[in-house]
């Protein structure tokens, strides 16, 4: 470890006005002279987004099993000549069966009984309860003789539940009986037993009659007008919901034709308690995506399961979607038409439905953003006015001041909306928020004076651009600029479409459509700058020197050569973190010389100066440890006999630095 | 710890004694290395265990309290600084070797005939070759040079750490004319770190106020990487040679040693970086232009913005060291009667910085307490003359300890003298 003393140059440059001033807002002029050419977007009006707003269109549908129906069935059973027989047996019974085939006269006969009968009903049911429905029974006597006395019972096989009682007198032989019963708060079987009890006969009285045991006693029941509180059936296909209609968007105004979708999306919320699917349909004939193909929605929710429900919340993109609005008739706007329909769809399948059971269903558009629109966009008056901050042009100047020779600022509207439009700027107010200065434009020809805006065109899209040129001849905008404003405020009235509807259904917005407000600078450099401040602060990077107290005291020395008609005077802060200065070094007094005007008033050779800092250990120390420089530059025009006090800026003027130290280092081998 | 490991064997150069059977096991060089031959020839034991360090740095110029202070941290004044100026010469040179090992050798069968040794050693040169105006840019600074040239044209340095992986066969002849031993081996060598500076032509001029430096240089410096040197890290191999030849002469009045070792390369492959440089430019200052205009976020590298500024020239191609080969033959002659050993010898590290050392040595056997002491002086080497003293000491038939030092001036009187050497070596002898 030892001592070095090290004298060398450490850094050099040479920073002419195109260095400094990035080249998208320098213009070299033909002399060789510099304008400033700034451009600032002030204002970047979203018409789309400010203005039209699509509302959502969201359909509530519920529907409940009382609007369940069961289809009107039928079912037959018969009881033969034979049958009887067999029930009454030996000897009457043994007669009869003995006879067939013969003509012989009948006997009275008494305590007939049909025995139980088994019925399947259950191709209307498996079970039943009914909110209404009606039973018709017919009973056809095809035996040769007359019945009388009959009493037929149809109950429940489960729980022998009488569902028909009924008496009939008598039915001649060939003659039919018709009866109704109500079912309405009965429970029905699917498996039901038919029983005619202690019926007679007064026999062929004497006659001969032809014996035939396949003769029957046909029962014939049918069931309709069923509606149910509960079922246990197969239910027929049938519709829950359907509707087909125009949805009406309301827009206050504007009447569009067409919509391009940016966003949005279709939801389908679903809640099904029925124990069967339920088929969804939704289509909008005239919605088209880039492909032609229209929406077209089609999805099965599950069957809930017993007690309980099933869920379906769905989203359905919608992007780039082309939607047709002027509805089904095609000559309406702000209208698109759409289909619902959910249905069941009969599978064969045996399912209980409850009068409890039931569907929601709630679908529809939201949050609709447009990218494209067409048709008319209605009169509307937009007033806007708002503080711009930000403004990054002026932003390293801290204090002093300049003297604008010329300048000139075109306000410039950028309209990408197919409207017209008429624009009154009521104000327009800069303002350097750290100096708290603020100045009025004060344009007669634009302010508060409706000019109108150029409306942008279609096919192939075509800004319309509007512009307010604002020269020292027109308005005071050199008193703007000397303030190094850093904010603008602005109040603006628009009104769109003052003449009505005058394209016929042609305004439009595209994706590109914004309307904008540049403000387009150019500032020739030729002032007077009187103690004008630039400050500006960089990482040091000296943080991250290794060894740091290695490098201790020196002398360090600035080598200028200034190439530019400014004195400048430059301060060093070293910063920490939070921004406290640490150390500083001031090299601003005496400052460095200005380069001489000659006879053309320009600076064909820089003046020399040179200035040295003695950095004692202490303030090396403290230097090292910054984790920022600040630099503080402090300009003066120095202009010279015969030329204007206002120095002019050229492309080649240029200032060349070194600095160069010496100092002593520690060299430490790390032993 | 190289504090720590100098102390160690300073101390054993002092402090070793016993009193065990008188024998005369004569010395075998100013520098510890393990010779297959030799221990052939005094040891006889069937499994022979063997470690040794040595430690030896020189200066023609800088004085051994210097490269001390140099070398071990501790701040060097002016004072200092103008002692050892006062030293230089027009060409100077410098040079620093550290090695270790430890071996293990048996028969081979059951004859005494043939022997094999096996070892693990750590090796470390450096060598630099300097002219005064680098020696003042190194330790004062340019700042003294101002409006002056500097010239450090024909300086080098070069640097190699190496672990050597050896074996060797000896083999024993006894003829008429006396007992001889002979021996070869083969060596696989680890780089570790290798670094190598030739500085052709080089000439700086420092502005009397700073503003600019004039460089003129045509260099080349290659160097295995610049990540810590440790065993794991591997950045080159090489492979090596050596050669042994000892005697003994029938009355065990004379004896004689002949080494060649080292003679071997090791390529630096795996991450080589090389830097050439052969131009003449003028250095005023980093050109920070870019920087300022582009704003804070800008940033470029110290080594990217010195590459170009000095103009350099750099490639990963491989470059090879020769290693520092040893050359050494001694011979010495045994007065039983007066118990009395002369020995005179010259030892010599080719390829590097290193002067052939000749050294002449006398001893004296005290058998009461198979001590054998001696008195060594040379001339040459990496510095100029030097002084020791070697103390041998034999304990049983089967342990043998050696401590030494060819030039114990450097320590004695570090800011008059140039060179500083110390040694250790043990050998244990087993018979399973």
């Amino acid at each position: 470890m030892w001592d070095v003393a090290i004298l060398t140059p450490l850094v050099q440059g040479e920073l002419s006005i195109v260095d400094l001033l990035p080249d998208s807002i320098t213009q070299i002029n033909s002399d060789e002279s510099v304008t400033l050419v700034f451009r600032e977007n002030l204002l970047s009006y979203n018409f789309a987004e400010e203005n039209i707003s699509i509302p959502d269109t969201i359909v509530e549908t519920f529907v409940s099993l009382d609007s369940l129906q069961l289809s009107d069935r039928t079912i037959s059973q018969s009881i033969t000549l034979g049958e009887v027989a067999i029930a009454l047996g030996f000897p009457v019974g043994t007669f009869i069966i003995l006879s067939n085939g013969s003509e012989t006269p009948i006997d009275p006969i008494t305590g007939l009984s049909s025995g139980e009968q088994e019925i399947d009903a259950t191709s209307f049911f498996e079970a039943a309860t009914l909110e209404e429905g009606f039973l018709d029974i017919e009973v056809v006597n095809g035996f040769p003789i007359p019945l009388t006395d009959i009493n037929l019972q149809i109950r429940n096989a489960s729980d022998d539940a009488i569902i028909v009682d009924e008496f009939v007198a008598y039915i001649a032989p060939g003659e039919t009986f018709l009866s109704t019963t109500d079912l309405a708060g009965l429970t029905v079987d699917g498996n039901l037993i038919a029983e005619i009890a202690d019926f007679s006969s007064p026999g062929s009285s004497g006659m001969d009659v032809l014996i035939d045991t396949s003769d029957a006693l046909v029962i014939t029941m049918t069931a309709y007008d069923m509606s149910l509180f509960e079922a246990t059936a197969i239910f027929p296909a049938q519709n829950l919901v359907n509707n087909q209609s125009n949805i009406l968007y309301d827009m206050g105004g504007p009447e569009f034709t067409e919509m391009t979708i940016k966003s949005g999306e279709i939801i389908m919320y679903i809640v099904n308690t029925i124990q069967d699917s339920i088929h969804i349909e939704y289509n909008i004939p005239g919605a088209v995506d880039p492909f032609g193909n229209s929406i077209s929605i089609i999805m099965v929710v599950p069957p809930a399961p017993p007690d309980g429900s099933v869920i379906i919340d769905e989203t359905f993109p919608l992007e780039g979607y082309n939607v047709d609005l002027r509805g089904q008739s095609g000559v309406q706007y702000n209208t698109f038409y759409n289909e619902f329909i959910a249905r069941i769809d009969s599978t064969g399948e045996v399912v209980t439905i409850s009068k409890e059971d039931s569907i929601q269903v709630i679908y529809g558009l939201q949050n609709i953003v447009p990218q494209e629109l067409k048709g008319y966009f209605g009169q509307t008056d937009i007033s806007e006015s708002d503080t711009i901050g930000n403004l990054g042009l002026f932003d390293k100047i801290a204090e002093g001041s300049i003297n604008l020779e010329d300048g000139t600022v075109n306000l410039v509207i950028a309209n990408g909306v197919g409207i017209e439009g008429d624009v009154v700027i009521k104000k327009l107010t800069a303002w350097n928020s750290r100096t708290g200065q603020k100045v009025d434009l004060s344009a007669p020809d634009y302010i508060n004076v409706p000019v109108p805006v150029q409306r942008a065109y279609d096919n192939p899209f075509t800004i319309g651009y509007t512009n307010f040129a604002l020269t020292p001849a027109n308005s005071n905008i050199l008193d703007l600029i000397e303030v190094f404003p850093d904010r603008l405020i602005y109040e603006l009235d628009l009104e769109v479409n003052p003449d009505g509807n005058n394209y016929n259904y042609q305004d439009f917005l595209n994706a590109e459509s914004r309307i904008d407000l540049f403000l387009d600078l150019e500032i020739p450099l030729e002032f007077v700058a009187n103690s004008l401040t630039l400050v500006d602060e960089y990482d040091s990077g000296l943080n991250a020197i290794e060894n740091k107290q290695d490098i201790k005291e020196g002398t360090f020395t600035l080598f200028i050569d200034n190439g530019f008609p400014f004195e400048a005077g430059i301060k060093l802060d070293f910063l920490n973190m939070i921004d406290e200065v640490l150390a500083s070094v001031d090299l601003a007094a005496p400052p460095i010389v200005a380069g001489e005007l000659n006879a053309d008033c320009r600076v064909t050779v820089p003046a020399y100066s040179e200035r040295s800092v003695y950095i004692s250990p202490e303030l090396m120390q403290e230097i090292l440890d910054a984790d920022k420089v600040r630099i503080t530059a402090i300009f003066d025009t120095q202009s010279a006999a015969g030329c204007n006090e206002a120095v002019k800026v050229y492309s080649d003027y240029a200032l060349h630095f070194q600095l160069s130290a010496d100092f002593e280092y520690t060299i430490n081998l790390g032993n | 710890m190289r504090t720590y490991l100098l102390n160690v064997l300073l101390l054993m150069t002092i402090a070793a004694s016993a009193q065990q059977t008188p024998a005369f096991t004569p010395p075998v060089s100013v520098h510890k290395y393990y010779n297959p031959a030799y221990l052939h020839l005094f040891d006889q034991a069937e499994i022979q265990l063997y470690t040794f360090a040595d430690f030896y740095s020189g200066s023609n110029s800088l004085p051994a309290g210097f490269v001390q202070t140099l070398l071990f941290g501790s701040f060097i004044d002016d004072a200092r600084k103008d002692k050892a100026s006062e030293q230089l010469k027009t060409d100077n040179t410098a040079g620093f070797d550290l090695n270790s090992g430890v071996w293990f050798s048996t028969y081979l069968g059951d004859s005494n005939t043939y022997r094999l040794h096996l070892g693990v050693e750590y090796q470390n040169h450096r060598g630099l070759a300097y002219t005064p105006h680098l020696f003042e840019l190194a330790f004062y600074g340019n700042a003294g040079l101002a409006d002056q040239t500097a010239d450090i044209s024909n300086s080098s340095y070069d640097g190699a750490v190496w672990m050597s992986y050896r074996t060797a066969l000896s083999r024993l002849y006894p003829t008429s004319k006396g007992l001889f031993s002979a021996a070869i081996g083969a060596s696989f060598l680890q780089g570790l770190s290798g670094e190598n500076l030739e500085i052709e032509r080089g000439l700086i001029y420092t502005a009397p106020d700073g503003s600019y430096l004039d460089l003129d240089y045509q260099f080349t410096f290659n160097t295995s990487d610049t990540k810590v040197v440790r065993l794991g890290n591997t950045k080159g191999i090489g492979t090596a040679g050596d050669l042994f030849l000892s005697w003994e002469s029938p009355g065990k009045r004379w004896f004689s040693n002949f080494a060649f070792t080292d003679f071997g390369v090791i390529s630096w492959n795996k991450t080589p970086l090389q830097y050439q440089g052969d131009s003449s430019s003028r250095f005023e200052g980093i050109d920070i232009t870019d920087v300022l205009t582009a704003g804070s976020d800008a940033a470029i590298g110290n080594e990217e913005l010195l590459m170009e500024y000095v103009q350099l020239d750099s490639n990963t191609n491989a470059f090879t060291t020769v290693l520092p080969m040893r050359l050494e033959w001694n011979t010495t002659y045994y007065i039983p009667e007066k118990m009395i050993s002369l020995s005179a010898g010259v030892h010599h590290r080719l390829q590097t910085e290193y002067s052939p050392l000749f050294y002449l040595r006398a001893g004296k056997a005290l058998p009461a307490s198979g001590t054998h002491l001696s008195v060594v002086g040379s001339v040459g080497g990496y510095g100029s003359y030097g002084l020791g003293l070697d103390i041998h000491q034999r304990i049983g038939p089967y342990i043998r300890l050696n401590a030494g030092s060819s030039s114990l001036l450097g320590f004695i009187a570090p800011d008059q003298f140039f060179t500083e050497a110390v040694y250790l070596a043990i050998s244990i002898g087993f018979n399973p």
